[in-house]
């Protein structure tokens, strides 16, 4: 069921097993495992149904590092971030999950045969109708799914499967207003995670709405599920005790955030014929009742022998080629940009020529062939000095705003430089395309060219409490009742959109709360 | 001990003949006829002689290797003979050849940037080449020059 958070009365406490702070993919999620049992939730969203400006407000905040948008790269209201969710699904990789001896503070505590039991669930609730992510020969469909035949060992065609997106708030909301044991507390706002006077178990959560009115909740265990910024921040604002927050004794709380750097014209292809590229590669591509989409990857083999990060590479066409040039009827062009095009058409038609004299045969017409664009996405290496801290600014609920220093590290360039390098090798032995490489090395990285909306890391899961936030089962190390939920747990991020696999992850908390909870005799705290 | 000494007229001499010498096989390996039909060659697999000239050009503006039409063609047929080719190849034959050293190059990383585009440096070599050929050749625009016939 739902209810307006502004309708409920100042100083009320709620009694509940488990509060969920945080109504987005993670958070609804981890409610509609414990829809039906007798289990009762509170689940907490600091929005309403809708996009509301004062809210979202709550978001703005202080940069620090590489320039980015704390407001404007999610969403405040039910459903959180998946209301402007792009869809793209992948898990990570096997080897994502590894210590890479090239990858300082890289390995998960947990590895991808943890989680494989969890990503067809969370295929079916990200609504994927499939789980065939690296078998294309595995869908049936009149016409074969063969990937591009690279040259080397270096580049791999991997397929990502599309959520229509699913809106978690539409699509799940019928679900959590008839769960009798669920409870969405909307427009409320927690200000405070309080915990006992040790420190070491959440004894309440302070509850505000921008109208003014508060109230308490009062959990046996509580699910932190607010973003891979807000986790941090909600963490550092429970200070009242613990000064420097929940979980931060080893000052770890906020540090090793990442994205994924999104770098919108990192090489240009020309290929000698468009065909030859399947349309699978270009656009979302219908197969059984799922839509998928090709890309290119770098092999394991190939990172760990060169010690590089993940690259993943989407391309779509951007035009044809021909030996004679015609200019675009577009009268307003200034000379010198006339000019520009007509160079850059004939440096173009010299390229696909060169590709004929060697690896390509002669065109038989005018068309040499055809020019497309590539997308990419990279991992960032985890830095410590990456973070999110406290601004000095305050929110309209009188909270210090976030303030997120993001850093990125020569190394990162260099990495995806040598990546498109290696496309580059990959294409050009294959014969019937040539890369150009518009991604240039650099000492240092201080300009994003843009990013994902991924926010990872900030509250990493290791072993160690020293190297972490909170355990392989997500609970924050020290405390015996509060738990993270999202991407802010991983520690290295890997390639691909985190979705999926925090879907997983939240599906798999829910598993081991709930076998938590039937262990527990009545009364006591889990 | 007057004997055991070179007078400075004798190196002279000496010296002349080492050169002398050092050049026969050269001449042998590449008569003039032989270099002419390796330009041939060499002509004959080039899609679009005026287009590819352009990538060469860049690609000598841009600090790459100076060189002549000889060098440049000699140097090709020695990667070209490695893989088998002969003068007497057919273009058909030399085109494989030349994919085979193309291809090569890209594993091996030896790949040439023009204006940011990875090319493999045979393949540039060639491209030089027709630069140097268009230079003193007649001159043709490269429109249409996709249409001209091929071996």
């Amino acid at each position: 069921m739902f209810v307006d958070g502004r309708q409920v009365p100042e100083g009320t406490i709620i009694e509940t097993d488990l509060a969920i702070i945080g109504g987005g993919a993670a958070g609804i999620t981890i409610a509609r495992e414990f829809a039906g049992t007798g289990v009762r939730v509170a689940l907490i969203e600091s929005g309403g149904f809708d996009f509301d400006a004062d809210t979202q407000a709550l978001y703005e905040g202080e940069i620090g590092g590489v320039d980015y948008t704390l407001d404007g790269s999610r969403l405040r209201y039910f459903g959180g971030s998946t209301n402007h969710w792009g869809g793209w699904c992948r898990p990570l990789e096997k080897e994502d999950f590894e210590k890479r001896d090239w990858v300082p503070h890289s390995g998960w505590p947990i590895t991808r045969d943890d989680l494989d039991p969890y990503y067809p669930r969370a295929a079916e609730i990200c609504q994927l109708h499939s789980t065939n992510f690296d078998d294309p020969e595995g869908w049936k469909t009149d016409k074969p799914v063969e990937p591009l035949p690279l040259a080397g060992d270096e580049v791999m065609t991997r397929f990502f499967i599309y959520s229509p997106p699913t809106r978690f708030g539409e699509v799940y909301r019928p679900d959590i207003k008839k769960a009798e044991n669920v409870t969405c507390y909307l427009n409320s706002n927690v200000l405070e995670i309080v915990p006992t006077e040790n420190a070491a178990e959440v004894d309440h959560l302070r509850v505000a709405t921008l109208q003014g009115n508060g109230f308490t909740v009062k959990p046996k265990t509580v699910v932190l599920a607010t973003g891979g910024i807000e986790n941090a921040r909600m963490l550092l604002l429970s200070n009242s005790v613990a000064t420097a927050g929940l979980g931060n004794q080893n000052d770890m709380v906020g540090r090793y955030f990442m994205e994924h750097p999104h770098i919108p014209y990192p090489a240009d292809i020309l290929i000698t014929d468009e065909k030859l590229v399947p349309a699978f590669y270009r656009t979302y591509t219908p197969v059984e009742k799922a839509v998928m989409r090709g890309c290119f990857m770098f092999t394991p083999e190939y990172l760990a022998r060169t010690g590089r990060l993940g690259t993943v590479m989407t391309f779509y066409p951007r035009e044809e080629v021909k030996a004679a040039y015609t200019p675009p009827k577009d009268g307003d062009a200034t000379p010198e940009k006339k000019a520009e095009r007509e160079a850059a058409h004939k440096l173009d038609a010299g390229i696909l020529q060169a590709v004929r004299s060697s690896t390509a045969l002669p065109a038989k017409n005018d068309a040499l062939g055809w020019r497309f664009g590539i997308g990419c996405a990279s991992e960032q290496q985890p830095n410590p000095d990456s973070r999110i801290t406290l601004s000095e600014e305050k929110d309209a609920l009188g909270l210090n705003r976030t303030k997120l220093t993001w850093r990125l590290k020569g190394t990162d360039a260099t990495s995806l430089h040598q990546n498109v390098r290696a496309l580059a090798r990959a294409w050009g032995g294959w014969g019937e395309g040539r890369i150009r490489i518009m991604f240039q090395d650099r000492e240092e990285w201080t300009e994003a060219e843009g990013w994902g909306n991924h926010h990872m890391g900030s509250t990493r899961m290791a072993a160690d409490a020293k190297q972490g936030v909170c355990d392989a089962d997500c609970r924050v190390h020290g405390m015996s009742n509060l738990y993270i939920a999202g991407s802010s747990v991983y520690p290295t991020t890997g390639t691909v959109n985190p979705t999926l696999t925090l879907v997983a992850l939240a599906v798999r908390m829910a598993d081991h709360l709930k076998t938590r909870f039937a262990n527990t005799q009545p009364g006591e705290t889990l | 001990m007057a004997d055991a000494t070179l007078s400075r007229r004798n190196v002279l001499i000496l010296a002349g003949a080492a050169v002398a010498v050092s050049a026969i096989p050269l001449a042998v390996s590449m008569s003039e006829p032989e270099q002419l039909g390796l330009e041939n060659s060499l002509t004959g697999i080039m899609a679009g002689p005026k287009a590819i000239a352009l990538i060469g050009h860049r690609w000598m503006d841009q600090g790459g290797e100076q060189s002549n039409v000889a060098a440049l063609s000699r140097r090709i047929a020695k990667k070209l003979r490695d893989q088998g080719w002969t003068p007497k190849a057919t273009t058909g034959e030399t085109r494989t050849a030349m994919a085979k050293i193309t291809r090569a190059d890209f594993a091996n990383d030896d790949m040439v940037l023009v204006d940011n585009w990875a090319l493999s440096r045979s393949c540039v070599e060639l491209c030089a080449l027709a630069a140097l050929m268009n230079e003193g050749g007649p001159k043709s625009e490269a429109a249409g020059e996709a249409a001209r016939p091929h071996g």
